[in-house]
């Protein structure tokens, strides 16, 4: 399914945690609030046209033979997105922000800017599924809440 | 059939190479940036023109940072 459709199933969830959603798109303003808008999710969006944050994060670009030759994984995750309604937009695809060769990439970050886990996705299919994203925030949020209290004791 | 696919995304991947200036998207700080590093702010507009920082998002407590790959 699309990551956005996706990850605002998880909401609540994050919620109860107390953990901030941040999804980083290509576009502009408005073209990120219209894109995210359609998943009711235009607060979550942060836009990014010139891609500064995948610069900055260390993601990479994948190549057009990895495209237009798709590995296994990616044709599952397009027939699944079929599947679920979801397709890639040409039009979008072809705005001038948007770079296709572009690769995915999660973290979560703790409070005050630690990066605790750090995902730059191999290929275009490569961002983990929502749920295992919570996992991770689930198992980071732990040891970071151990390791802060350790902290304390140290201190 | 299976050349001329082949021409294609050479041609692709020269256009790509081309538009990029060559070289590779992420930065050098960008590639070496690992767990239990400080994550960097970006420094971004709203549709009101209003200025923002990524960091916001991690400001107050943790945050879940996705970066999408296409917009369409």
């Amino acid at each position: 399914m699309e990551a956005l459709a996706q990850l605002r199933e998880q909401m609540p969830e994050l919620e109860k945690l107390g953990v901030k959603l941040a999804c980083v798109v290509q576009g502009d303003a408005d073209e990120a609030a219209e894109f995210c808008g359609q998943y009711g999710m235009a607060s979550q969006c942060i836009p990014d046209p010139n891609k500064e944050s995948y610069r900055n994060f260390g993601l990479d670009r994948t190549t057009w033979g990895a495209l237009l030759f798709p590995s296994p994984e990616l044709k599952k995750r397009r027939k699944e997105n079929r599947e679920a309604g979801f397709a890639v937009s040409v039009k979008g695809t072809l705005k001038n922000h948007c770079d296709i060769l572009l690769l995915p990439g999660a973290a979560v970050v703790a409070r005050g800017g630690k990066i605790l886990w750090l995902h730059r996705g191999k290929n275009p299919a490569d961002l983990p599924a929502a749920e295992v994203m919570l996992e991770e925030v689930r198992k980071n949020l732990g040891s970071a809440t151990v390791e802060h209290r350790a902290g304390e004791g140290n201190s | 059939m299976g050349s001329h696919a082949l021409y294609f995304v050479a041609i692709c991947e020269i256009h790509s190479a081309h538009k990029d200036g060559g070289t590779a998207m992420s930065s050098a700080a960008g590639a070496a940036l690992a767990v239990g590093d400080q994550a960097p702010d970006l420094i971004y507009r709203t549709r009101e023109g209003q200025q923002r920082h990524l960091a916001a998002a991690w400001a107050d407590g943790p945050a879940l940072v996705v970066w999408l790959r296409h917009f369409g």
